[in-house]
């Protein structure tokens, strides 16, 4: 006897230690099934301890007022605080793989979860106090009876905490509060009994009852409400504002006719404006839910009063973890929707590995399949028979793919299809209708289907239960102005002869081009064909034409052709130091500088001079010499205020060709680049200086003006 | 006699002693063994206890919704820069009765400064230079700037109580991507790679896409869509808007698919050799990732190509979806992408961070993003995918309603505002045709329904199924959540 109650003994302490064990690497745990059995006996065994302890307790606190020996109270209490303590150590192990199955969180638990764990430690612990008072005659000490006390404090807490996650927080309270909480199912709810009403009799009723009836008024049924009180009928149809009914429940809270008086439960602001909402809606008696429209702020509050509706929930087993993962491929995607959730979801990606097989291998987790998406892929008849063997799919998108009338009908089969996707398919009318029965079908969409506009205004009034989406129709009443055509190359320098490209991103443009400084339009200007090569240079100016858009904006580019390039450069002033780009190669290299002046390709001058000297190996023939700046008033960027050319046979000995003073244009005409020529009738030299002074003070009148101005230079080009 | 006896006394009792303690020691020794043996027993329960790794790679693992998700993708259109809200969503007539007066200190609140305005003599109120109009059912209040935008308010939830604790830059956006304001956290795409995947194994989980308005820009970087201290296979993968939109896709020259596949075949061999004699997870990782690049040279041309789209999408998104680079041509990217199961597609459009000359080059830049941003939604829409699409559209935070350097009639610039900026959602379970969250009458502070950009993200992930709490992963000791120790689910907003 005594080797068993040994035995024991030890287990206990040995389960003891597996709790905390338990607790220690809790999150690295998993369960396996047939544990998850002992788990879900948590609430048959719970009782045990909270009895046997209660008794140990009864016993402890009351046994010498029985007149029963010391001996013998200790016997029987040992045995029940022994009892307990096992009986307690099992159900929070129990407990513990219970709550490893998920779902139970939030403070409540944790509560009762720790206290669990607490009472099951604090009672074995007296269990062995106990023991060592085993041979004492007087009564139970102090410390015992305080422990004990404890425990049973515990034992209450922690059941409450428990029977607060099983039943729900307010389970205790609720017939108190008579605050009834129930679930709203929106297809079948009717806005007045089941939105409406509930209210009434919840925060009116205590008053305005058959035995009550304050003011005359009797809110218990729907002929009673029409009816009203002393003070007339509660409601006129439509208009919150003369309904007295709304009238009352909006007074102030001291005013001696507000309603519910102080003092007593209020409508909540929901409530309140629920109650408005259905005056206003015409205070309909019998009105369904799903007669209002989607939209309708009486669905948002009966969501803010009753909580969303329930979440789907679904009747058939997971499918083997292993055949899920044989059937994922890089280009078929089986996933459960959640953790734990036996429903799966399919897509396909990769339509040239999508094969006759592809589908048909999904059979084995047929009834699994709640969502699966076939877009782009090349469906084939033997697919229409596969998929009609996934009887619960809720969700399906067949975008862009081959499917036509024949699947109306099969898809109109799948019972518990929620919302089917077939943009951009051949379905026509005869195939959307056949469709359109299928029974818990809630959206449509059928996008760039050919379905015409009629035909979908008709089954939309037709299937009011179908939402029909239509998507985005070009109707020809948008025209947006067409983007502007590239030309390329992007550079506007060539050294022989350079070929001219122009490029539109949208397919189907027509590209109107001239060269001869004309505008282009969409009536005379050369239509462009094919790439062209220019020798001499020239400014084209492109337009982009498209029936059904409006024209491009215009795009100029001038190509300017460089007839020498010089042996050796120098640069007699050094450019600023931010926008300096590749030094003097930059005047040379016959690439122009983009809009963004910081881009390495622009030499940049703030106020101060820029002067070249260029060196050639033979004498050359000069006509004219070319500079290329940009322009950019509001950045200070203006053209130079002075260019001087200085030619001869070396640098000694040059004379000044010319001065040329480009003209400052109004800020309305500056183009963001200029060429300024200087001309001269042919001058020989071996050595050539350019000279380009800024202004040292901007005009007034102008962005910036009386500081300092910026030249840009990115190519010089001699003739 | 008595000595012998006394002797035998103790003898007897050192016996009794000895026996109790060996008992006793018998007694423990059992008593711990039953200890050990429940351990054991439990140990028993840990199913990856002996092959290292732990808790997280449980976690990763399973790569699964915690709970049944609403949204299944995200695409998010960010504005980087700033956008100013009360030149967007949030119309505040105060500021044009007030024009040109002080900002009440009361309304400021001791907020701190940036650089760029802490020396400004006086805080001149100044209203939206645009006007603003009711859209839709909803009747929400949109600027005249966004006129596509309004066309789908109804598809649209506002949210105009956004809050954020950076002032800057940098430090705003990070904290936007990454939950916290110092770099090298894992950016949000890539917690979602982490925690749920890839749907389509063929194209990265997590996609960046960059362009760039004509306004004042600021960085953006690779920091920003960085995997931080989660496995580099969650990083973000940028889509260029050249001839090759992933860089280094392509084989190189002279190297033909067959032979790309031959040596990738030996390669694989040789890793797999490495692998049997050291067991490193990252070798067979980094030959998945051989394989996925394998792969993406079939699949990213034929997701990047926008040629094949029907003039009436080209139409939809506006002619600049055609043109590689635009904030347009991304949008449709960004379609295309979710379309084919990208999990998180990163959009970035820079240019919205108006200091100066704020009418005229805001105009610039919505013209840039307002067609397209609501194409985007629509075209969602038409092809049943926005109720599992979540987008985002915004920026990393508000303007002020004081005008920084000099004010014009119509001209004049903000400065950054972090107490208050307005965002939109759609799709992805998130309430169509709703206005959340109230700014004072000064449209300075916010006086309803505050949303933290913890709280954003928690929204987000609990959209898609996660946890924000129980999205973890243990890196230097601790354990690390995209919302840090913080984050409250905007329950009022979903659907």
């Amino acid at each position: 006897m005594k080797s068993i109650q040994s035995l024991l003994l030890n287990l206990l302490i040995g389960l003891n230690v597996f709790i905390l064990f338990f607790l220690l690497f809790e999150s690295r745990i998993v369960v396996p099934v047939a544990f998850q059995l002992v788990g879900r006996m948590h609430p048959l065994l719970l009782h045990f301890p909270i009895v046997l302890l209660v008794l140990a307790w009864l016993l402890a606190c009351f046994g010498n007022r029985l007149n029963l020996q010391q001996a013998i109270t200790w016997r029987f209490v040992h045995a029940m605080l022994f009892a307990s303590a096992w009986s307690a150590a099992i159900t929070v192990v129990a407990g513990l793989l219970l709550s490893k199955e998920g779902g139970y969180e939030g403070n409540g638990f944790l509560w009762h979860k720790w206290m669990g764990v607490a009472l099951c430690f604090m009672v074995t612990a007296l269990l062995w106090y106990h023991w060592q008072m085993r041979n004492k005659e007087s009564k139970y000490d102090r410390t015992f009876l305080a422990g004990l006390n404890l425990s049973l404090v515990a034992l209450i807490l922690v059941g409450h905490f428990g029977a607060s996650l099983t039943h729900g927080e307010d389970y205790l309270l609720e017939p108190l509060r008579r605050n009834e909480q129930k679930t709203l199912n929106v297809e079948t709810a009717v806005v007045f009994p089941d939105l409406v009403y509930p209210i009434l009799q919840a925060k009116c009723l205590g008053c305005h009852s058959k035995n009550k009836a304050k003011g005359g008024l009797i809110l218990a049924d729907t002929s009673a409400v029409l009816k009203g009180g002393e003070n007339g009928p509660l409601l006129v149809k439509g208009s919150a504002e003369e309904s007295l009914i709304i009238q009352r429940l909006l007074l102030d809270l001291d005013h001696e006719h507000r309603m519910p008086p102080k003092g007593k439960p209020q409508l909540t602001p929901e409530e309140l404006a629920l109650i408005k909402a259905w005056v206003i809606s015409g205070a309909d008696f019998n009105r369904p839910l799903s007669a209002m429209p989607l939209d309708d702020t009486l669905y948002h509050l009966a969501e803010a009063v009753y909580g969303p509706a329930a979440k789907e929930s679904y009747d058939f087993p997971a499918a083997d973890a292993k055949t899920i993962a044989a059937l994922n491929t890089p280009y078929r995607t089986v996933k459960p929707l959640s953790h734990a959730s036996p429903a799966l979801a399919v897509g396909f990606y990769g339509k040239a590995f999508y094969t006759k097989q592809s589908l048909q291998e999904l059979s084995p987790i047929n009834r699994q399949i709640v969502s699966l998406t076939l877009s782009g892929m090349p469906l084939s008849a033997e697919d229409r028979e596969t998929l009609a063997s996934f009887v619960n799919l809720r969700e399906l998108i067949l975008n862009n793919t081959p499917v036509d009338d024949t699947w109306g009908e099969l898809l109109g089969q799948l019972l518990k299809l929620h919302k089917i996707s077939l943009s951009s398919t051949s379905i026509t009318e005869t195939g959307l209708t056949r469709l359109l029965s299928a029974p818990d079908l809630r959206t449509v969409y059928v996008w760039n289907t050919g379905i015409g506009a009629d035909v979908l205004e008709r089954l939309q009034q037709e299937h009011q239960e179908v939402r029909i989406e239509r998507g985005y129709v070009d109707d020809g009443n948008v025209v947006l102005p067409l983007n502007e055509p590239l030309i390329t190359p992007a550079s506007g320098f060539f050294r022989d002869e350079v070929q001219i490209a122009l490029s539109h991103p949208i397919p189907g443009v027509e590209l109107r081009y001239t060269v001869d400084g004309s505008e282009p339009d969409s009536l005379h200007s050369m239509v462009y064909d094919t790439p062209y090569r220019v020798k001499s240079a020239v400014d084209i100016k492109v337009k982009a034409y498209k029936t059904g858009w409006l024209s491009s904006s215009k795009v100029v580019r001038s190509f300017h052709r460089s007839g020498y390039t010089p042996h050796q450069v120098s640069l007699m002033d050094r450019p600023h130091p931010q926008y300096r780009g590749r030094e003097t190669l930059t005047l040379f290299d016959l690439e122009s500088g983009g809009s963004n002046h910081a881009d390495g390709k622009w030499l940049g001058f703030h106020g101060q001079r820029m002067g070249t000297s260029m060196y050639f190996d033979t004498d050359i023939r000069i006509d004219t010499v070319g500079v290329s700046v940009k322009q950019d008033y509001r950045s200070h960027i203006y053209p130079p205020k002075t260019i001087e050319i200085w030619g001869g046979a070396d640098s000694v000995s040059a004379r000044l060709l010319g001065r040329f003073h480009p003209e400052l244009l109004k800020q309305d005409q500056v183009l963001p680049r200029r060429m300024i020529h200087a001309a001269f009738d042919g001058k020989t030299v071996s050595y050539l200086r350019v000279t380009a002074e800024p202004f040292g003070s901007i005009p007034d009148g102008y962005p910036g003006g009386g500081h300092p101005s910026w030249i840009f230079v990115d190519e010089i080009i001699i003739h | 006699m008595s000595k012998v006896h006394m002797k035998k006394d103790e003898l007897i009792e050192k016996e009794v002693k000895q026996a109790r303690l060996f008992q006793n020691r018998r007694q423990f020794l059992s008593r711990l063994s039953i200890g050990i043996g429940s351990a054991a027993l439990g140990s028993l329960l840990i199913p990856d206890l002996f092959s290292g790794g732990g808790a997280d790679k449980e976690a990763m693992a399973g790569r699964l919704p915690h709970f049944a998700p609403k949204a299944k993708r995200v695409i998010y259109l960010f504005q980087s820069g700033g956008v100013s809200q009360l030149e967007s969503f949030d119309p505040k007539p105060k500021l044009r009765e007030m024009m040109g007066q002080d900002l009440p200190e009361s309304i400021r609140g001791g907020q701190r400064l940036t650089g760029m305005t802490s020396g400004q003599a006086s805080f001149p109120l100044v209203g939206s230079y645009y006007d603003f109009a009711q859209y839709g059912k909803s009747g929400a209040w949109v600027s005249d700037l966004f006129p596509y935008m309004g066309k789908v308010a109804d598809d649209l939830c506002i949210i105009r109580s956004l809050h954020t604790d950076a002032i800057n830059h940098d430090p705003a956006i990070t904290f936007f991507q990454t939950g916290a304001q110092q770099g090298n956290r894992p950016s949000m795409g890539a917690w979602l790679s982490y925690g749920l995947g890839s749907d389509n194994q063929n194209l990265p989980a997590f996609c960046v896409l960059v362009s760039k308005g004509k306004g004042n820009g600021q960085g953006v970087y690779a920091k920003l869509w960085t995997n931080g201290f989660l496995d580099s296979v969650h990083q973000g993968v940028q889509f260029m808007g050249g001839p090759d939109p992933v860089l280094y896709l392509n084989n190189p020259p002279g190297t033909d698919k067959v032979s790309r596949r031959a040596l990738l075949d030996k390669l694989a061999e040789l890793n797999q050799l490495q692998f049997d004699a050291f067991g490193d997870p990252e070798i067979s990782a980094r030959v998945q990732q051989y394989e996925m690049a394998y792969r993406m040279q079939t699949s990213v041309p034929e997701v990047t190509d926008l040629s094949k789209e029907p003039d009436h999408i080209v139409k939809l998104y506006g002619a600049d979806c055609l043109v590689p680079g635009t904030y347009a041509a991304n949008c449709l990217l960004a379609r295309k992408l979710s379309e084919n199961g990208v999990r998180f597609v990163q959009l970035y459009h820079q240019g919205w961070d108006q200091h100066g000359n704020l009418p005229l080059e805001m105009a610039g830049q919505a013209k840039d993003v307002d067609q397209a941003s609501a194409a985007l939604v629509t075209d969602l829409k038409q092809r049943g995918l926005l109720d599992e699409t979540l987008v985002i559209w915004g920026g990393e935070f508000g303007r002020t309603n004081y005008c920084q350097g000099k004010l014009e009639h119509n001209n004049y610039g903000r400065d950054h505002h972090p107490r208050c900026f307005s965002v939109w959602m759609a799709g992805g379970g998130i309430k169509p045709g709703m206005v959340y969250g109230e700014t004072d009458e000064f449209g300075y502070n916010i006086v309803k329904n505050p949303v933290h950009i913890h709280d954003f993200h928690a929204t987000i992930l609990h959209q898609l199924g996660l946890d924000h709490e129980k999205l973890t992963y243990r890196h230097l000791g601790r354990r690390y959540r995209l919302t840090d120790v913080f984050g409250e689910v905007v329950k009022d907003i979903l659907v």
